[in-house]
């Protein structure tokens, strides 16, 4: 790693874990603080629980949120970089290990948050946590070990929120490619036409209608996550190979479109 | 060490921004970069610079690319008048991000120059005025360890008294520690004394390129009555004239054929720089206005 990529990386994740450290402390103000004050001015303190609220903080969720919007955020920092002799290639080889290492510091957070703080204070077993999770299908292929279920889960996780960011960062990199007024339409028109196409899938496989046969897209998916072609998974025991190909492919992609639009990055006046 | 800009074209929205240009950066020399609004002088600086791209053409140093290399682009520093600084940052944060990416920045001489200037390090980006804006960018530019510095319009917003104090200090700085300024300015008579070579962008082609000096002592003002004056310039360069009364005078650029006598009602003079750039890019539109 040259020089300028292992400043430039430390600049990026230093300034993203300030960040992480503000997003936190919003949520603890919004989902902790706020409802304690509320509860004490509209006098139910009695109905208040701070355990309750600190256990249900769904810092996993925030996580795959902000390291997505923070990676997404490509113009301001591009400005700033080649304003310092930073080239693109550089911007994107250090943004692509800050999403790395900074996936990694998530995906131990929001583990040490629900097996320390979540399981403990909702007296959940760390087995029943570790099963709901997404990652959940896969955790005990290796044996019958928490321990080795949890590495597992981690392991998923991260890679998982790694996809995430590159997703950010390629979708950020292709939006600042176009002016703020097409910026902000395709923010507002591309997920209203995801959502309007994921309703018309859902509502097209509900009736059963003749002329949309989905069978094979969903083959294509329990091919692409592991799960067995036919006969029901045995939840837990799937065999994490497959997803894990398959989220390493996802990444590359991402990481290899958010390169492509990195390098058409340009200074707009 | 130089910067070799060859062939360069760009266009913006179909129009013709720059065309063919073609023109070398020498190390340790005080450069200005003239040209009327929209000559595209910004953009030259920007593609040299890597912020944006060019059409066609290549920009070198040492005939290594400085599109997206990093050694290179670590040897230059664009001051631009576009703000590229975040605005939240405070101004002694701006200094070490580029020390973090620059190494080798003048902490000393920052401090010293902020004081002098009177600028408030504390405090943010975007609180400051469009000169102080101007003025920290401005420090940077003085304090940062590169080779080669451009400076895109360098005295926007700055009142006279902070503009003299600029001009001192670039050229007590050059003088301490020689190398390569680029200033690309419309205040030519300010900066006239300070410039060693220059480029004067016209119609998106370079029209001049050379030393001052040597431009200089062939650029002449032809005085005296207009008769005269039209028999005494015939066959020679005439860029521009001026009529005052009876008087006309003729401005030459090229050499004057010093067998043709001199006839005792006509004088002939040096132009400055200004003088010799508005002659050289007045479109004839305008030319013929002035002339009415």
């Amino acid at each position: 790693m040259s020089t300028k990529v292992r400043t430039t990386t430390r600049y990026l994740l230093t300034e993203q874990l300030k960040l992480l450290g503000w997003a936190l402390l919003a949520v603890v103000m919004i989902m902790v603080i706020i409802p304690l004050l509320f509860s004490l001015v509209t006098g139910n303190i009695s109905n208040y629980s701070f355990t309750g609220s600190i256990s249900n903080l769904a810092l996993g969720v925030l996580f795959f949120f902000f390291i997505f919007i923070i990676e997404s955020l490509t113009y301001d920092n591009f400005k700033l970089l080649i304003q310092n002799g930073i080239s693109r290639r550089t911007y994107w080889q250090a943004r692509v290990n800050t999403v790395v290492l900074l996936s990694l510091i998530g995906t131990i957070l929001a583990f040490i948050y629900a097996y320390g703080v979540h399981a403990p204070l909702n007296h959940l077993s760390s087995n029943s946590i570790l099963l709901d999770a997404l990652h959940g299908p896969y955790v005990y292929f290796f044996g019958n070990n928490l321990v080795l279920g949890i590495l597992v889960g981690m392991l998923l996780t991260w890679i998982f929120f790694i996809g995430t960011g590159l997703t950010g960062m390629a979708c950020g990199s292709l939006l600042a490619l176009f002016s703020k007024w097409i910026q902000r339409l395709l923010v507002i028109v591309v997920p209203v036409l995801g959502a309007f196409l994921l309703g018309f899938m859902i509502s097209a496989s509900d009736h059963q209608q003749t002329n949309y046969n989905f069978d094979g897209l969903v083959t294509v998916f329990k091919f692409l996550f592991g799960f067995p072609l036919h006969g029901n998974p045995k939840m837990g025991y799937l065999n994490p190979t497959m997803p894990v190909i398959t989220m390493l492919i996802g990444c590359a992609i991402m990481g290899g479109l958010a390169y492509l639009f990195n390098r058409k990055l340009k200074i707009k006046n | 060490m130089s910067i070799q800009v060859q062939a360069i074209q760009h266009a913006f929205h179909g129009q013709t921004v720059l065309d063919d240009l073609n023109l070398t950066i020498e190390p340790n020399k005080i450069y200005g970069l003239l040209g009327r609004n929209g000559a595209g002088k910004s953009t030259l600086l920007n593609i040299i610079s890597s912020r944006i791209f060019a059409n066609s053409g290549s920009v070198t140093m040492d005939d290594q690319p400085m599109q997206d290399n990093d050694s290179t682009l670590g040897k230059l520093y664009l001051m631009s008048e576009v703000n590229l600084y975040s605005e939240r940052s405070r101004i002694k944060q701006l200094f070490h991000t580029t020390a973090l990416f620059y190494g080798d920045f003048d902490f000393a001489y920052a401090a010293k120059l902020a004081d002098s200037f009177g600028l408030d390090t504390n405090a943010r980006f975007g609180k400051l005025s469009t000169g102080y804006r101007t003025i920290c960018k401005l420090i940077i530019a003085l304090c940062v360890p590169a080779d080669y510095i451009f400076l895109d319009e360098p005295v926007l917003g700055l009142d006279a008294n902070h503009r003299e104090l600029f001009y001192q200090e670039l050229i007590e700085t050059y003088s301490d520690n020689p190398r390569t300024f680029v200033i690309s300015t419309h205040l030519i008579e300010e900066v006239a004394n300070l410039i060693e070579h220059v480029f004067v962008l016209d119609e998106h082609r370079l029209t001049l390129d050379g030393d001052v000096s040597d431009i200089l002592t062939q650029a002449y003002t032809i005085t005296g009555p207009a008769t005269d004056v039209i028999a005494y310039t015939q066959g020679l360069n005439v860029i521009g004239e001026d009529h005052l009364g009876g008087i006309t005078a003729h401005y030459v650029y090229g050499s004057l054929n010093d067998d043709r006598p001199l006839p005792d009602t006509v004088t002939v003079e040096h132009l400055d720089l200004q003088k010799l750039f508005v002659n050289l890019t007045n479109t004839k539109k305008e030319a013929a206005t002035h002339v009415n």
